[in-house]
């Protein structure tokens, strides 16, 4: 091709005008042994592209790396990521399975020594009570009697009407009468229950 | 896809990808890297594939994308290119062989230094022979725009050639 020729299609390849055709027509000038002096500059350019074109560092290792890759089953980050939904799936069925049970156990009709009797419920706690209620009589009595034994002769003493007005201590003795209606009226509590509905 | 048309479709197009991936992050292994990653990527996608018109437009898209993420995370910066020849034509002698790649290595750092849209639009054309089309499909630049750049590209290249034959190779 001719230097002037060539000089226009540089012109334009640096203004970024030429078509594939032309560009390869360049490629194909600058590639000849007997490049014109004047050229010198654009030919290494030409040449340097060439070069970068032929950069080829990857060979048949690495596409058996790449094949050996895609033929694995699963990939491990997919395994990863399926072992985690694994667990969750299981941490569900335990949940549920875990609130059924819970659920269940609500509706069980049957536990050992129960029964839905309900008269016999009544029996057996009212029986229970009266235990309860008889014990704490038993430890009533003698308070019951401490306290009789005080009445007497203070019933005498005013049978006889001496210290009537005088006798303070009267008042602390109604206390303990009150106490113990208190405490008999506790026992009454226990004794009143009433059925249960 | 099945596993041989991959391998007959698309594994040939790797050293292709690997240049445009090695042009952008300036790191061989960086870039052998990419390339693995977008291989198996696509693989994944397989089941998808026929929506796409182009395989290797789509292949060269995510060895970009996936190169200027490589390149965000180092804060934008393009490291400085390796001085790397990697196949030599048999018939440069030992000098000539030594001046060709003292001037790969300069005009390489230089290419460092370009706007990435520049580096990527000049490879895809003068190294790979894209047209404007395929070239807008991939990057998403209109025509003018890549026309533009190409030229600052290839002038910015030929600049810099200037330089090294009139100082010499010697100096870096």
């Amino acid at each position: 091709m001719e230097p002037e020729k060539i000089k226009v299609l540089l012109k334009r390849f640096y203004a970024g005008e030429t078509s594939l055709t032309e560009e390869s027509l360049l490629k194909k000038f600058f590639a000849q042994p007997n490049v014109p002096e004047e050229f010198l500059a654009e030919k290494e350019h030409f040449l340097l592209l060439m070069q970068w074109q032929k950069e080829s560092p990857l060979d048949d290792a690495f596409d058996a790396h790449i094949m050996k890759e895609i033929s694995r089953p699963q990939k491990s980050g997919r395994a990863f990521v399926g072992w985690y939904a694994l667990a969750g799936v299981a941490a569900t069925v335990l949940l549920l399975l875990a609130l059924w049970l819970g659920n269940r156990q609500d509706h069980r009709t049957n536990f050992p020594g129960t029964t839905h009797n309900v008269a016999l419920v009544y029996a057996q706690a009212r029986s229970a009570l009266q235990l309860v209620s008889e014990n704490l009589n038993t430890g009533i009595r003698p308070a019951e009697q401490a306290v009789a034994h005080f009445d007497q002769p203070l019933g005498k003493a005013s049978e006889i009407g001496m210290l009537t007005n005088a006798m303070k201590p009267v008042k602390n003795i109604q206390e303990i009468e009150r106490a113990r209606a208190l405490m008999q009226s506790m026992n009454s509590v226990y004794i009143k229950l009433k059925p249960l509905k | 896809m099945k596993s041989e048309e991959f391998k007959i479709k698309l594994l040939p197009l790797k050293n292709k990808l690997f240049r445009v991936a090695y042009r952008l992050t300036g790191q061989r292994e960086e870039a052998e890297d990419i390339v693995q990653e977008v291989y198996l990527k696509i693989w994944e996608m397989r089941d998808e594939l026929e929506k796409y018109k182009s395989l290797e437009g789509l292949l060269v898209t995510m060895i970009r994308n996936r190169s200027l993420d490589g390149l965000r995370k180092r804060k934008n910066k393009a490291l400085p290119l390796k001085p790397e020849i990697f196949h030599q034509p048999a018939s440069f002698d030992l000098q000539k062989q030594k001046e060709t790649q003292d001037l790969a290595y300069r005009v390489q750092k230089m290419m460092a230094e370009l706007p990435e849209q520049q580096r990527t639009i000049m490879h895809l054309r003068d190294v790979e022979g894209y047209n404007f089309e395929d070239i807008t499909k991939i990057t998403g630049f209109d025509g003018n725009y890549i026309r533009v750049n190409l030229s600052r590209a290839r002038k910015k290249i030929r600049l810099e050639i200037e330089k090294i034959e009139k100082y010499g190779t010697g100096k870096d």
